[in-house]
């Protein structure tokens, strides 16, 4: 049902030509060239089921009430097919892969860079590895998630990544923030 | 020469000498000095005019409640008027200006307000400026404005940058003076995440103007030990120059730091000030208490200042603020500024206390050859643009007093002000004669000072054993640390009653410095009625300048109760709010200006329409294309035009990606969209879509869409693009409040599809270039559903609804894809003269259909009125907005009702909006028939069409109106008519020869 990841060339960037910084700085802003990513809304009742499913597949994230992304950086197009077939009637599992552009900001000053936009706290102890939620930056919603003590993840809606990514790059001026599409 | 710089001391750096400019003359300070105590130091003691009366003005604080030195600083665009001088940290190359002055601050002629004061009592524009009311606002208003007044801002645009910054902590410590340091370490050791916010670009508080020892030490080096420990711990983020300007709901405290405003040229990569949103599990008001003044006759001359300030300008910056002071005072901290200013080198040569019989605290180490006088009054002041004496009466005898500057001590006020800005009023105690701050709960405590607690070592203990409990409220095990020993100490004593007034004043004696509000002011507000506390406010305009009475509120409470013979606790205060000091537009604002002060939002093929030319509109966050305009196309209506035309007799491309797309899955998502429409949803077949109208439960339209069914308990279905957040969240509602039983899922996908509209006779031959699958006439009927197989290999969705009503598809392609999607599509119907067209040619299309949008679904109408009552279900048992639909008003029959409008001379045009009158009748709202919704010139019919809501418009069609717009000053005679205008019988949408 949902359309295979093909035909790379025809596929577009909305930040496909925005100038990578000259240097990598400390404090850096990756741009995913492309994910797949899979929505996964566990089927009324069935939340324990799929979560206990989920815990075996890496990349999944928290995003709701009984609902997760799969964040994964193949490009095939099998992710939400393999999700699908794995989780059977358990869940109704949606090919996301093209909603969102996935942003990755790592470096000393992460938080005090996110503390810009972001109106929750951030401190591991509240908010650890591996912690996800859906939240505002800047009037813009966003789904973040912290991957390791100084790097968070971040999938922005693709209307809106051109919006976001000036906000990051005002919010990261004082620590000469570099940004780039990965390598 | 008076004020001087003292040979030594002070935490200034006298190794770094910064030059500066006062009114265009240059002066020097030295770096740790304030552009107040530099002035000062040059001997500057008349530094502004006052509001009302022109009347010369020195500074009277070291500190934000200063009400008289306000400055204008910078030039050109960072020009900034008002800025106090006691809290402009001096800079190299610092330009200040004085305020409200013609032609010069010496010589201001203004000061004629002074001589004609006594028209100018309080109340006096209220009673003069009555007639004509007119008048007021052209005239009397910017007059008064004009000769009354602060410094004048530019409006130059800001060059620079602000930004705003969330910050979580569990121990927000307001104030970084004796107090808040303790209690600082104090949680900062037991390891809780603490915040220490202070105004000042130093911190410390009145430990920068202490001159006791404490364990031996001066208080500035303890005070820089406890910061060095505090810097270094991890856990405790340290903000000088941050003022905590406001406590809001669930203990969010706003605060604004001055990141950037000392230095002459910013940094770019540097905001100029920051403001910040602290959200504290607990926080500790620390602020310390503010000197109380006393009113005297000619209180306001410049030399007379508060105490404390003359201590601090002594201790802290090395200045003397003269050679022979005079110490004017009511209580027992008169005589401890007095011995303070001795222990600096400055000589005191008269103290006066008003309390007859009044001595020397015990103990107390007095200013050499210093002369006392108890139980005597101030009755005025002597000198011109500086205080040159005090006359004083004592028991009858008149005497004059010498003297160069006046430090005045009406004991403290508590600075409660955060404490009361969510409701809360402060008490009166009558054993600490103050304003104590209210009991707001636990998160919220005052300390210190703020909470009536005077000497410095009680100071230090109360910090650390309140923040030592709210550690322990939050499970963290602190330990008190060491306190240290004050030297030579004085002990609480129980203060006197309060001096409100020093009677027999021979000049005016001011409460308000800043507003100009004397005693006289109050009395007169009293006896005129306007006695509350908060009528006298604004009868006088006591407490309400840029300070917000932070020297004079409290005065006034007291002045007023004595004038009605009871305790300031039946009189109150006037209600505390944020800001507690003025936060400029720019931090308020942050980095939310021009284009960033909303975010934008682009459809995947924002691109692909500005390669064909688009001319975008923002439609909400949406970037939109309204038309493509081409070579040689002369305005927007040629390029409608050309596309409407084409799309009507070949092809067009339109993005549609904008439109809110919800999928549904589960069991009773079929169950649960019959009860969100108002039309039938249970019998939709797989593979098929259908046009679904929602209501509001008042039975209006909500909004409008499309309803596929994709699978047998999977959906998809579509909203307006201005609509889609909304009906999320009405879907969310019905789902967890109106029917939680229900077994459904949804989720908006939006933003994973680019859609495209293909619309004209043409638009089958073009998509089938581009699709693997048949989309001939029996495999894709009209309203189908269906996954397609492009030829590129990507998967799409598509769907056979038409909004032009031309033969029509909608292709949903995954974003990403989008771009070349539409590529392929407009190289394939390049041989038939495809054209991109935008949200105008939309727009045209669909009013020549009589299609509605939201500009008739504008929240007032029924199904019915659009014509649509047909999709009101009968059969269904319950659907929201069902009841309500039922209701008399809406099934009246002579509501509004859409019906086509075209001119009877086909040369005219009308406009949306314009209303409808009956032929002939007199051009007003009150003969109101109804309103134009929509308006076009029809390409297809060669003139102006319009959609409108009509009274019982459907049994009027042939009948005249005039449309009538107020606005450009239209009339314009029309016919009623059908709202369909193009293609009534709907032949185009499925034309059988193209099978």
């Amino acid at each position: 049902m949902n359309a295979p990841l093909t035909a790379e060339a025809d596929w577009h960037h909305p930040l496909a030509g925005m100038a990578s910084s000259p240097v990598r700085a400390v404090d850096h802003l990756d741009i995913c060239r492309r994910q797949a990513v899979g929505r996964v809304l566990a089927a009324p009742g069935e939340g324990a089921a799929v979560a206990a499913i989920l815990a075996q597949i890496e990349g999944v994230r928290t995003a709701g009430v009984e609902e997760w992304l799969v964040v994964d950086a193949g490009t095939d197009g099998s992710l939400a097919l393999d999700l699908a077939e794995r989780l059977g009637d358990l869940a109704f599992v949606l090919d996301a892969s093209d909603a969102d552009i996935c942003l990755r900001l790592s470096g000393p000053n992460s938080r005090r860079i996110l503390a810009k936009g972001i109106g929750i706290d951030l401190h591991p102890d509240v908010f650890g590895i591996g912690a996800a939620g859906y939240t505002l930056c800047h009037g813009i919603r966003l789904h973040l998630a912290r991957m390791a003590d100084t790097s968070f993840e971040i999938l922005v809606p693709r209307s809106y990544a051109q919006s976001l990514m000036d906000a990051l790059k005002r919010m990261g001026r004082e620590f000469d923030l570099s940004t780039g599409f990965s390598a | 020469m008076s004020a001087y710089r003292l040979t030594s001391g002070g935490l200034i750096d006298r190794g770094a000498p910064l030059n500066f400019t006062f009114d265009k003359a240059g002066l020097s300070g030295f770096a740790g000095d304030t552009l107040a105590s530099a002035m000062l130091a040059n001997d500057q003691l008349l530094m502004g005019r006052s509001f009302k009366y022109h009347r010369p003005r020195g500074v009277f604080t070291s500190g934000s409640a200063e009400p008289n030195a306000l400055v204008t600083t910078g030039s050109g665009t960072r020009r900034e008027p008002n800025a106090r001088a006691t809290m402009v940290e001096l800079h190299e190359g610092l330009t200040a200006i004085s305020q409200n002055r013609w032609p010069s601050l010496k010589h201001d002629l203004g000061a004629i307000n002074n001589l004609m004061s006594p028209l100018f009592s309080a109340g006096f524009y209220y009673k003069t400026f009555m007639w004509p009311s007119a008048f007021w606002e052209k005239l009397y208003e910017p007059v008064i404005r004009r000769a009354a007044g602060l410094g004048r801002t530019t409006l130059k645009r800001d060059p620079d940058t602000y930004e705003k910054v969330w910050h979580f902590c569990d121990l927000l410590v307001i104030g970084a003076g004796p107090t808040g340091l303790m209690a600082a370490l104090t949680a900062g050791r037991a390891g809780l995440r603490v915040v220490l916010a202070d105004e000042d670009f130093r911190l410390g508080g009145s430990f920068l103007c202490e001159t006791q020892m404490l364990d031996g030490r001066p208080a500035s080096v303890f005070a820089q030990d406890l910061l060095e420990e505090l810097s270094a711990l991890p856990n405790v983020t340290l903000l000088p120059r941050t003022t905590v300007f406001g406590w809001y709901d669930d203990n969010v405290f706003g605060a604004v730091e001055r990141v950037q405003k000392h230095v002459a040229i910013p940094l770019d990569k540097l905001p100029v000030e920051r403001l910040w949103r602290i959200v504290a599990k607990r926080a500790l008001l620390a602020t310390g208490a503010e000197e109380r003044p006393l009113v005297f006759g000619g209180n306001d001359r410049p030399g007379v200042m508060m105490a404390s300030a003359a201590v601090a300008y002594a201790a802290r910056f090395g200045v003397a603020v003269g050679r022979r002071v005079a110490v004017v005072t009511a209580s027992d901290s008169g005589w401890h500024s007095a011995a303070a200013l001795a222990r600096c080198g400055v000589q005191v040569s008269t103290l006066i206390d008003a309390r007859p019989g009044a001595v020397a605290p015990p103990g107390l180490v007095l200013p050499e050859g210093m002369r006392q006088l108890a139980g005597a009054q101030v009755v005025d002041t002597l000198g011109r643009l500086r205080v040159e004496g005090l006359v004083i009466e004592r028991a009858g005898y008149e005497e004059r007093i010498d003297c160069d500057a006046v430090a005045i001590a009406g004991g403290f006020n508590p600075r409660v002000h955060l404490a009361c800005q969510r409701g809360a009023k402060p008490s009166w105690s009558e054993p600490l004669q103050a304003f104590l701050p209210p009991d707001v709960g636990p998160a919220f405590q005052a300390a210190g000072a703020a909470a009536g607690v005077w000497t410095l070592s009680d100071c230090l203990r109360d910090g650390a054993e309140k923040a030592l409990a709210l550690a322990d409220e939050l499970g963290r095990r602190a330990s008190l640390p060491d306190l240290p020993v004050v030297d030579d100490e004085a002990s609480d004593s129980t203060p006197a009653a309060p001096v409100w007034l020093m009677p027999g004043a021979r000049s005016k004696a001011f409460v308000d410095f800043q507003n100009d509000v004397h005693a006289g002011d109050l009395a007169l507000a009293l006896r005129e009625g306007f006695g509350h506390v908060e009528h006298a406010k604004r009868y006088t305009t006591n407490a309400m300048a840029t300070d917000q009475g932070k020297l004079s509120g409290v005065n006034a409470s007291g002045l007023l109760a004595a004038m009605k013979g009871l305790s300031p606790d039946k009189v109150g205060i006037t209600t505390y709010r944020p800001f507690y000091t003025p936060v400029s537009f720019g931090a308020l604002a942050g980095a939310g200006r021009d284009e960033e002060a909303v975010a934008h939002r682009h459809s995947p093929l924002h691109g692909w329409a500005k390669s064909e030319g688009a001319v975008f509109v923002e439609a909400g966050l949406w970037h939109r294309p309204a038309y493509f305009a081409r070579p040689g196309e002369n305005g927007w209506r040629a390029s409608v035009e050309r596309e409407v035309t084409t799309v009507r007799q070949a092809v067009g491309l339109c993005d549609v990606s904008t439109l809110g797309k919800i999928e549904l899955f589960g069991p009773d998502a079929a169950e649960f969209l019959n009860r969100l429409y108002c039309n039938p949803m249970l019998k939709l077949p797989v593979g098929k879509a259908r046009y679904g109208l929602m209501l509001r439960e008042d039975g209006m339209v909500f909004d409008d869409g499309t309803v596929s069914r994709l699978g047998h308990q999977h959906y998809l279905i579509t909203t307006t693009t201005g609509m889609a957040a909304k009906v999320m969240s009405h879907m969310e509602h019905a789902a967890q409040v109106l029917w939680p039983f229900l077994n459904v899922r949804f989720v908006s996908v939006t933003e994973q599809w680019a859609q495209m509209s293909l619309a004209g006779p043409k638009a089958r031959a073009v998509l089938q270039a581009v699709v693997e699958d048949d989309i001939g006439r029996a495999a894709v009927p009209p309203l189908a559903a269906q996954t397609v197989r492009l030829r590129s290999g990507v998967k799409g969705r598509l769907f056979r609804i038409s909004f032009s009503g031309e033969l029509a598809y909608e292709l949903a392609v995954p974003a990403g894809h989008g771009p070349a999607v539409a590529r392929a599509l407009m190289a394939a119907g390049q041989p038939h003269g495809i054209t991109a067209y935008g949200l105008e040619a939309l727009n045209v299309l669909r009013i020549e259909k009589g299609h509605v949008t939201h500009s008739e679904l504008d929240g007032r109408t029924t199904p019915d009125d659009v014509g649509l009552g047909r999709m009101l279900s009968q059969q269904k048992a319950d659907f929201i907005g069902k009841r309500m639909s039922e209701r008399y008003g809406l099934t009246a029959a002579d509501r509004a009702q859409l019906v086509g409008l075209v001119p009877v001379d086909r040369s005219r045009t009308m406009r949306a909006g314009a209303h409808l009158l009956r032929e002939g009748a007199k051009p007003s709202t009150l003969n109101d028939q109804g309103h134009v919704t929509s308006a076009c010139v029809s390409p297809t019919l060669g003139h102006a069409i319009a959609l409108a809501l009509l009274k019982s418009g459907r049994e009027r069609l042939g009948e005249r109106v005039i449309v009538w717009d107020k606005l450009h000053n239209e009339e314009v005679l029309a016919e009623v008519v059908s709202p369909v205008f193009v293609d009534p019988d709907n032949s185009r949408i499925d034309p059988e020869d193209l099978a």
